[in-house]
């Protein structure tokens, strides 16, 4: 069984919130993150925290049908978390953040199923990606408080050849995951400055065609 | 169906799709507009204001969120004695300074849209709305026989003048003949 230790993910996912929060993706109490532990069980953000100023009581474990096996009451999002973890066995964390440009992409692109980022340098930092010179494809989903009919929506793009471990859900922010929790963090690092990037490109456009 | 083919400027195809969140995800990467609306039922040659009646929540919106202030319908046949004119008056690459907005409320035409590196062409049909940023290399192609009615918004008529850009791309990608 991969994954680590609850003792060794505690203090790492209290890090990840304060990073994340410092670049302004954990607004309020936004965001929730989680690790793969390696007895089978799961370390998860507990609902309602801020995750830029968590404790240890801030993370709890849950099984692999979200029951809690600590005291907390689990992130309301953890099954979305568990439903990455079914569908990619590799993937050793699980990263959600709320940045007011990945939400306002969803809502601009409001008819769109994806985003297509092409010929950025920073495609490299996503696995498996050795080249500037391809596409990446974020699939965006309507938003729902419904978890699994987000899961049953997104699968599809998911598990398509190629496909990102990122998806941006409408509304809501981006969900990035990877074998570990850096991997995860650099995943979602990525994707938040190439919707950034972009966003400073259009205004540049604007600016200039004026 | 709408199409949306993307090609590399060499003309190679990289993609084909007939989905309508995929031709609004590819198409909204370079910044152009697309929707599909509910089809209303309407009377075969509907005057501009049943037309325009049947459309008015969603011209209304598309009004507020980007200050288009005038509207009109425009309808093409094949019996229309200038339509070769017409059809040729927009075949090659050009610009406006205003948004091309475009709802189709039948018949189809093709748009093809010019970005850095790719072309992306949309064969627009009855239900779609593409609306190509002011300053968007691309051309029109209405086919041979034309038939559409399209409703139009624009920030100001007069301001919706083709620029072109002398370039002959236009010449090296697929017209619009249907079978």
């Amino acid at each position: 069984m991969t994954g680590i230790h609850f003792a060794e993910a505690v203090p790492a996912l209290i890090a990840i919130g304060r990073r994340l929060d410092a670049r302004g993706w954990a607004p309020a109490t936004s965001g929730n993150y989680s690790a793969r532990l390696d007895d089978g069980s799961f370390a998860v953000t507990v609902s309602g925290t801020h995750k830029g100023r968590l404790d240890p009581d801030g993370i709890m474990r849950v099984d692999a049908a979200g029951q809690g096996l600590t005291s907390g009451k689990p992130s309301a999002e953890t099954a979305l978390h568990l439903a990455l973890y079914r569908m990619f066995p590799e993937a050793g964390a699980v990263l959600h953040g709320h940045s007011p440009q990945a939400v306002g992409l969803s809502r601009a692109a409001s008819e769109a199923g994806e985003w297509v980022f092409r010929g950025h340098e920073m495609l490299k930092a996503f696995p498996g990606v050795a080249s500037h010179e391809g596409e990446m494809r974020l699939p965006m989903i309507d938003n729902s408080q419904d978890m699994a009919e987000i899961e049953a929506r997104v699968r599809p793009a998911l598990t398509a050849p190629g496909a990102t471990p990122a998806y941006l859900i409408r509304s809501h922010g981006l969900y990035a995951w990877g074998k570990d929790l850096d991997e995860a963090e650099r995943v979602l690092e990525a994707t938040e400055w190439l919707i950034a990037a972009e966003l400073a490109e259009r205004n540049f456009r604007k600016a200039l065609s004026r | 169906m709408t199409q949306l083919t993307v090609y590399t400027l060499d003309g190679e195809p990289v993609l084909e799709t007939e989905e309508p969140a995929r031709i609004a995800g590819a198409l909204a990467t370079i910044g152009v507009r697309f929707e599909q609306w509910p089809s209303r039922a309407l009377p075969a040659g509907a005057a501009q204001q049943a037309v325009l009646a049947a459309f008015a929540s969603e011209v209304g919106r598309l009004k507020a969120e980007n200050g288009y202030r005038a509207v009109d319908v425009i309808r093409m046949t094949p019996d229309h004695p200038e339509c070769g004119t017409l059809r040729s008056k927009f075949l090659s690459e050009h610009r406006h300074s205003e948004d091309e907005v475009r709802f189709f409320v039948e018949g189809e035409g093709l748009f093809t849209l010019r970005d850095e590196d790719r072309v992306y062409a949309v064969l627009c049909r009855e239900g779609d709305l593409i609306s190509v940023p002011a300053g968007m290399r691309h051309w029109f192609d209405m086919g041979p026989s034309p038939r559409f009615t399209a409703i139009r918004l624009f920030v100001d008529p007069a301001g919706w003048v083709a620029n072109f850009t002398g370039d002959a791309i236009a010449d090296r990608f697929p017209r619009h003949e249907p079978a």
